[in-house]
């Protein structure tokens, strides 16, 4: 049976995922303000300067950043103030939140797209190449590609930073830019440091997929059959393979949104991940709420989505739900 | 002088080995430059300049609520108070000249002429808000504690403001040359009462410049003010451009490539590099902070001041100081250093010189500890998990303790967590030490650290220190305006609270940090003149 031409059992999935996805984001929102208020401490300190202040101050400075509203209070509030689509305002910058997210969400947003199509280009290219080339090409991949996994990416950000910023001066130290172009140009360095376990990872998973495949028998039939090797590789081989390596393309991609963190604070990125770091530092709370929500939300996006198209191009775990 | 590649090669070592290479890497040269006050004059005009804020992104440009070191190195591009803090020490800023008909009034007399950036002319009305604002309790400024005694503020004329105090107040007018004493136009900031001071409402004050435009994440930018009242200074800089790296490894290759042009106050890791710079030069200024081993009010082995007299026994302060600072930090014996003697320099030195020096005599200490029945009980010591300096201190304290005798437990918490355990009394008590390494003063006066901390009752007198001459002589200080006076007074606090209580153990006393590459020159070099200064206005072209 179909509804609207597409397979019931892929529906029924479907909506389960989306159902599960939905709680997953409310629920994490809740841990996330939970977790934020149960922190021991006021950020009044680290704002003052450790100066001294008389309490008189100190209570009023403590209403002015609402720091002693009750825990269900806040929540509710900034939940039904979310749900009409409004953030709120922030309460130590007293900008709007929708402010401060926006020109943000672009620089995250690009440096994410520029790491997942390195993953693909590069990540895929290699292990492809791993898995048909020689013993040689192959040794020479799996010894690139085991480094590139150990490097952790504040190393590769201070790495690349030294290297091709400061003593080849290739590209901008800090800093995302102003404009497409610039931006993109900017975001080289970021985006290479953010992909560059992971390429490695796609890569090592592609030659593995390749190869499981190359030694399977229809392809070995086609082969037999006469089919150009072209053919073969693209028809049998690739397609076979691109099943697990885009599940984990998918992971790792929204796996990278908790590194951005990492990333646009060593580069001096105006993105998601560094706002993140300095609300928290603050006790922001509005800001921390939604740049969580808004992570939580693209990396379940993500998720979905993966399983998704996994569940479209894989006619066996359409069956299961069925 | 290393060729720029070794010292990429050097700091990229050194944040790949992150915290744990610290140790050594992060020691700066010992041959480097003396401290200096001021740096070569800045001369020439130029366009634009981008300046760093290694403590990040400032969270309020409004004047009752600018508290950390990068706010007020933007705000006083921006905005002036009645006096300012420069290498020379205070000099008139807003307020040509000011007199105290007696020891509870201080009238200031306004220079003429000063114009607001949007043209309007500053008046005592202005003063008299600002300063107001900073008093009232409902404001919530960070600046109220100064403003204690104060009884009145009025306008005596259109240029002549008059304060009136309950009892004389020696640090009041000392404190005029900070952010407290800063003055904006009333009309814009109460029709902007809540967005005043943010990205969106920006400021309106006097100053040199003019705020041009704030993206949150990614810089403040500041224009030249044409009409700057103060014709004798003109900015030399047109557009002055401020980021917030606050990663050390970006900053220094920031600074090494001429992305950025200078900054103050980065992290002391980053000195070794800047030090041997080919890009620019690294200043190493007097300065006003210090690093100290604090107690609490726990109680324990602690209280005894024999425990903590051994405890400073035990420490070498010079070399640790030399392992932790290099050239760019001393070892002190009190948090009363030189750098806080900006009067009767002799009765502070002299007393300064009768305080144990701080090389480390084990035997003593030793022998202290027995005398007090060794006490068993291990001693919880907090530090910042985030401040490689804090760590290594902890870890010589915790070794220096265990060669006499004594247990130390260390607690390592992240910056922000540490910053509110460290100043919450509750949070506080749960430790016996406290590592702090983030202590100033806003003002040259050992007065300020003393009515801070060490007064019964004091808001940062954490360890319950109760010393009934220690308290009558600094609520007697805070009422000697005569400034010999007031120093024989601190002479016998120190030798009372520091050479025979141990309140503290004074560890270090950090240079002030200055980078500036080839194109600038011109900045003030000590601490705390980038915050109580337009410190911008001396900055300019090299040639």
């Amino acid at each position: 049976m179909k509804v609207l031409g597409v397979p019931r059992g892929v529906v029924v999935s479907a909506s389960r995922q989306l159902a599960g996805a939905v709680a997953a984001i409310v629920l994490s929102t809740f841990v996330i303000f939970g977790a934020l208020y149960l922190v021991p401490g006021d950020p009044i300190t680290f704002l003052s300067g450790g100066r001294p202040l008389t309490e008189a101050s100190r209570a009023a400075i403590r209403q002015y950043y609402h720091l002693d509203d009750p825990f269900f209070v806040r929540y509710l509030t900034w939940l039904g103030d979310t749900l009409h689509g409004d953030f709120g305002v922030s309460t130590i910058t007293r900008a709007p939140v929708a402010d401060l997210i926006g020109p943000r969400v672009g620089t995250s947003v690009l440096l994410l797209v520029m790491a997942t199509v390195l993953m693909l280009v590069a990540g895929v290219g290699s292990g492809a190449l791993a898995g048909v080339g020689s013993k040689r090409t192959d040794a020479m991949v799996t010894l690139v590609t085991s480094v590139m996994m150990a490097i952790p990416p504040f190393i590769a950000a201070a790495l690349f930073i030294g290297v091709f910023a400061y003593l080849l001066g290739w590209f901008p130290v800090f800093g995302s830019g102003h404009g497409l172009p610039d931006q993109l140009y900017h975001l080289v360095l970021p985006a290479a440091a953010l992909a560059i376990s992971s390429t490695a990872y796609i890569s090592r998973i592609t030659r593995q997929a390749v190869r499981s495949e190359l030694a399977s028998e229809h392809v070995e039939t086609a082969v037999l059959r006469g089919l150009k090797p072209g053919v073969v590789f693209r028809r049998h081989v690739m397609r076979n393979a691109s099943l697990p390596i885009f599940t984990v393309l998918g992971l790792s991609v929204a796996g990278l949104i908790a590194t951005l963190v990492v990333v646009e604070t060593a580069f001096g990125l105006n993105g998601l991940g560094s706002l993140l770091v300095q609300s928290v530092l603050t006790k922001d709370f509005a800001v921390v709420q939604a740049v969580a929500l808004i992570l939580v939300i693209v990396f379940i996006v993500i998720s979905l989505l993966v399983d998704l198209v996994s569940l479209a191009a894989d006619p066996r775990l359409r069956e299961k739900t069925r | 002088m290393r060729s720029p590649r070794v010292v990429a090669v050097v700091a990229i070592a050194c944040v790949a080995g992150l915290t744990g290479c610290s140790a050594s890497s992060s020691t700066p040269n010992p041959s480097a430059a003396e401290w200096v006050s001021t740096t070569p004059e800045g001369k020439g005009a130029l366009d634009a300049i981008t300046w760093d804020l290694p403590q990040g992104e400032p969270a309020s440009l409004n004047w009752v609520r600018t508290g950390a070191a990068s706010d007020n190195t933007v705000l006083s591009t921006l905005c002036e108070g009645l006096l300012k803090q420069t290498p020379d020490g205070y000099q008139p800023s807003l307020a040509e000249s000011w007199d105290a008909p007696d020891d509870k009034t201080y009238v200031y007399h306004l220079h003429h002429g000063v114009k607001f950036t949007d043209g309007t002319e500053m008046t005592a009305d202005d003063v008299v808000y600002s300063l107001a604002t900073q008093k009232d309790p409902n404001a919530g400024s960070y600046w109220s504690l100064y403003f204690a005694h104060v009884t009145s503020i009025e306008a005596v004329d259109r240029y002549t403001v008059k304060v009136s105090l309950d009892q004389p107040d020696a640090l009041f007018n000392q404190m005029m040359a900070t952010v407290a004493g800063t003055v904006v136009e009333k009309r814009f900031a109460t029709a902007n009462a809540k967005s005043y001071g943010t990205a969106e409402g920006g400021v309106m004050c006097t100053g040199p410049y003019v705020l041009d435009s704030w993206k949150s994440g990614d810089s403040i930018v500041v224009k030249a003010n044409a009409d700057y009242w103060d014709t004798a200074h003109k900015p030399k800089i047109a557009t002055v451009k401020f980021t917030f790296i606050t990663n050390p490894s970006t900053l220094v290759q920031g600074l090494q490539s001429g992305e950025i042009d200078g900054a103050f106050d980065f992290p002391v890791s980053a000195v070794q590099s800047l030090t041997s710079s080919s890009a620019g030069t690294l200043y190493l200024g007097a300065s006003t902070k210090f690093v100290d081993v604090g107690f609490s009010a726990k109680g324990g082995a602690t209280a005894n001041p024999a425990i903590r007299q051994a405890l400073a026994l035990a420490l070498d302060k010079q070399a640790i100081t030399s392992s932790l600072f290099g050239a760019a930090g001393k070892s002190v014996r009190s948090p009363f250093f030189e750098s806080t003697w900006s009067y009767g320099a002799d009765i502070f030195k002299k007393a300064y010189n009768e305080l144990p020096a701080g090389g480390a005599d084990l035997g003593a200490a030793r022998k202290l500890v027995k005398a007090a029945g060794s006490p068993g009980e291990t001693l919880k010591l907090l530090s910042n998990a985030d401040d490689p300096t804090a760590q290594q201190l902890a870890a010589y304290v915790q070794a220096q303790a265990k060669a006499i005798g004594l247990k130390v437990q260390l607690t390592s918490m992240p910056a922000s967590q540490f910053s509110t355990a460290s100043f919450d009394l509750t949070q506080r008590n749960q430790y016996d030490l406290v590592v702090n390494t983030a202590s100033y003063y806003d003002i040259p006066d050992p007065l300020f650290w003393a009515f801070g901390t060490l007064a019964e009752g004091a808001p940062y007198n954490f360890s319950d220190y109760k010393n009934a001459d220690v308290t009558q002589w600094t609520n007697e200080a805070l009422g000697t305006t005569v400034e010999s006076a007031r120093a024989g007074l601190m002479a016998k606090i120190s030798g009372q609270a520091y050479g025979k209580d141990f309140v503290s153990i004074t560890i270090a006393n950090p240079a002030s940090l200055l980078f500036m590459n080839h194109r600038i020159s011109g900045a003030p070099a000590t601490y705390t003149s980038h915050l109580y200064s337009p410190w911008i206005l001396s900055v300019g072209a090299t040639k």
